[in-house]
């Protein structure tokens, strides 16, 4: 019976947040030409590293490249790194900033009082995020298939897909993390763009991790989006077949358990702490 | 007819003064200079937007020359070409946003229409803001300029200061022309993020911050002709990579006054023109 009503409880909490989702959704819909944009704006990012790419090594192949990645087409190499990472950045910033906009809203206080779970709240505007870029990164990747004939495993697409979920499952963690610091000091805009720069400089998407100074590659070890690019970019390019991903897998998975505790109990903290100063609704 | 008439009334209206113009800029200056953590952010952060051109430069290159590069820039020194770049590409940033957030600005802090009613030139008020945007914007670039300088030990030589110092403010005067545009559409639009933002990246795609234009296909080449940083980029390399002097880049510098021209006379019809509509929906307040 107990556990009947915990299933209940939990549909209605996943209920919730796909309510969340939509209303994102709706909300962003109103405004065509930021959808328009947000639809561009992964391809307009990327042609800068592919151009420069071809200019510094005279054209799509680079030795150099290869002997570092076993990968020498740059464009194969750098595009799905960027779908991927374009793809973890926005969910970052879609979950570190969803308490924000109830807050710019005026509905924070409403929706805290509600009867879900805050983690639900987050959820929701996370998994708005995860289907919004989720669909950026599909268009990219056909874009990518068309224009530069990109030849992608069609054996590796669904365990790509494990390496999507479990990173979004870390990122999660981050974006409780930094929920935490927008609920105390309000300007979360600052904290995401840092967070985001230090991934888009610590990941492999267009250059591997070992071309970085040794306290940069420090910080791409425990990054969970190290282990998701390299898992996604091996799955689409080699297969399911290569042991190598599977670890990364495998440590992705442990970094997620580590993210999402220390996300959830750093929230908690911080809410208790909010709560007690009585700033919820300012900003 | 009606419309003409007062339209033509918002363009008579104006008696530009310097003092006026160093008053609204100074404000800004100070409403900036309040938020030092603001200035450190903007002077740090664009520095990790440019590590990843490096970091891939160096992946792909094995070093910081290439003679791939230098075949289609001049030099194959490709890191001083993208760090250059990349700085200046600041002051573009700062066109594209700065003025307009200035107004978007006065918009949210309710003050927009007073200083619109106020006996002052619109001239000063745009002039006012590109001015506090430059000073602040020179403020975060030189930061970051001797922070990647620190960190990557390249020795700038600036043999030509003086035409260095010209193209860039014909560089600024040009985009200011075109910011102006750009305040007018906040004036309507209220918050035009989406379309700055596309600006901004189109912008970054279309001219030479991190490779020439040669690299571009043909459609896009011919767009970035019609842009002014395409030519002071070129020009400002040329003298601080190339070791050029003014001679040599005297047709950059009239082609930068001619933008300049062109694009203020744009410029400043079109934010009157957003100042007229806007007043005559009423809509100056709203935000």
């Amino acid at each position: 019976m107990a556990l009947k009503t915990k299933i209940n409880n939990l549909l209605k909490e996943v209920k919730a947040a796909w309510a969340i989702c939509i209303k994102v959704w709706k909300d962003e819909l109103s405004y065509p030409l930021s959808v328009l944009y947000f639809i561009l704006a992964p391809i307009l990012w990327l042609a800068p590293f592919i151009i420069f790419g071809f200019a510094i090594a005279g054209g799509r192949y680079s030795p150099v490249l290869e002997k570092m990645t076993g990968i020498g087409d740059i464009v194969t190499y750098t595009s799905l790194g960027f779908a991927f990472l374009g793809f973890a950045s926005a969910a970052l910033w879609g979950t570190g900033l969803s308490l924000r906009r109830e807050q710019w809203i005026g509905t924070l206080e409403s929706v805290l009082v509600s009867p879900v779970s805050r983690f639900t709240i987050i959820f929701g505007q996370g998994l708005h995020s995860i289907t919004h870029t989720g669909s950026g990164l599909v268009l990219q990747l056909v874009v990518m298939i068309v224009v530069f004939g990109i030849h992608l495993n069609l054996w590796g697409i669904f365990p790509s897909l494990i390496a999507v979920a479990l990173t979004i499952l870390a990122i999660q963690g981050i974006g409780f993390m930094i929920c935490s610091i927008v609920l105390a000091v309000k300007q979360g805009w600052m904290i995401i763009d840092v967070v985001d720069t230090v991934f888009w400089v610590v990941t492999s998407t267009a250059y591997p991790i070992t071309i970085l100074p040794a306290f940069l590659q420090v910080v791409a070890r425990v990054s969970p989006i190290t282990y998701g690019v390299e898992s996604f970019r091996g799955f689409l390019l080699y297969g399911p077949w290569q042991p190598w991903i599977w670890q990364n897998i495998v440590i992705l998975a442990v970094l997620d358990i580590i993210y999402l505790t220390l996300g959830y109990l750093i929230y908690l903290k911080s809410e208790e702490r909010v709560k007690k100063k009585g700033t919820v609704h300012k900003f | 007819m009606k419309n003409e008439t007062r339209f033509k009334y918002v363009l008579v209206d104006e008696t530009p003064s310097l003092g006026v113009t160093m008053a609204i800029a100074w404000k800004s200056v100070k409403i900036a200079l309040r938020y030092p953590f603001n200035i450190l952010f903007w002077a740090l952060v664009p520095i990790g937007w440019i590590m990843p051109a490096i970091f891939q430069g160096l992946a792909l290159a094995g070093g910081t020359m290439s003679a791939e590069f230098a075949s289609v820039a001049g030099t194959p020194d490709w890191l001083s070409y993208v760090i250059l770049g990349s700085v200046l590409y600041m002051y573009v940033m700062s066109a594209v946003w700065g003025m307009g957030n200035a107004l978007r600005w006065e918009q949210m802090s309710g003050t927009l229409e007073s200083l619109l009613v106020s006996p002052v030139s619109r001239i000063d008020i745009l002039m006012g803001a590109a001015l506090a945007e430059t000073v602040t914007t020179t403020l975060t670039a030189t930061v970051q300029f001797v922070v990647l300088i620190l960190i990557f030990g390249i020795p700038f030589a600036f043999p030509y200061i003086l035409p260095f110092i010209v193209i860039l403010t014909l560089m600024l005067l040009a985009f200011y022309g075109f910011a102006m545009a750009m305040a007018g559409i906040v004036m309507i639009f209220k918050d035009p993020d989406a379309l700055t933002q596309f600006l901004d990246t189109l912008l970054y795609v279309l001219i030479p911050v991190r490779y020439p234009i040669s690299k571009l296909p043909y459609a896009a080449r011919i767009l970035s002709l019609l842009i002014p940083a395409t030519y002071a980029l070129t020009a400002i390399r040329a003298i601080i990579l190339l070791n050029k002097d003014i001679y040599a880049i005297l047709d950059m510098i009239i082609i930068l006054s001619v933008f300049t021209l062109f694009l203020w006379t744009f410029g400043y019809l079109a934010f009157a023109y957003a100042e007229y509509k806007t007043k005559k929906s009423g809509g100056t307040g709203k935000y």
